[in-house]
């Protein structure tokens, strides 16, 4: 088991209903390989600081989640090939003794 | 001449980052737009004050926060 963080950058024209189903699929993909989301943070929209993919803005969130690492292969192989995610960015959380301040 | 006041800010003894007891995130963008110029170019160590390890460190989240669009990688 292992920490990892996740941001999405989410087309902004999504609905509210197809964002959470969107997020749905990708909590589903963690809780079925026996992980577990510790934290979630919904950014909102907020302007690229540049154009990606013909967008000048995304929604943004957050998944804080320990998982197998075993999963991970997976996880990013389904992220990339879901066209409403424009971006994402994986990250390995290490035990920090000092706690980063929360944005 | 915003690039050179900048260079000239008198120096830090102190890292930030160390006297805070904070790491660099890439989420906490304030906090990076700090650490970079007008342009989004990086500040050299000599401008920041920074030690060599929190440096390091705060070019890693730069460059991540630049990758998922957090950050510009050249702005005009």
């Amino acid at each position: 088991m292992r920490s990892y963080e996740i941001m999405l950058a989410i087309n902004p024209q999504l609905e509210d209903k197809e964002l959470d189903s969107l997020l749905d699929k990708v909590k589903k993909l963690i809780t079925d390989a026996k992980g577990e989301i510790t934290k979630k943070n919904k950014w909102g929209k907020r302007k690229l600081a540049y154009e990606i993919k013909d967008f000048t803005e995304a929604i943004y969130v957050v998944l804080n989640f320990n998982v197998d690492e075993k999963i991970i292969a997976e996880l990013e192989r389904v992220i990339k090939l879901e066209e409403r995610v424009i971006r994402y960015l994986l990250t390995l959380q290490e035990k920090l003794k000092i706690q980063n301040k929360d944005s | 001449m915003t690039r050179f006041n900048s260079f000239r800010k008198p120096i830090r003894k102190v890292c930030l980052f160390c006297k805070d007891k904070i790491l660099a995130d890439y989420k906490d963008i304030d906090l990076l737009r700090k650490f970079i110029t007008e342009q989004g170019k990086m500040l050299p160590r000599r401008a920041t004050g920074n030690c060599a390890r929190h440096q390091r460190t705060l070019a890693i989240a730069v460059k991540r926060a630049r990758e998922i669009g957090l950050l510009p990688y050249v702005a005009k």
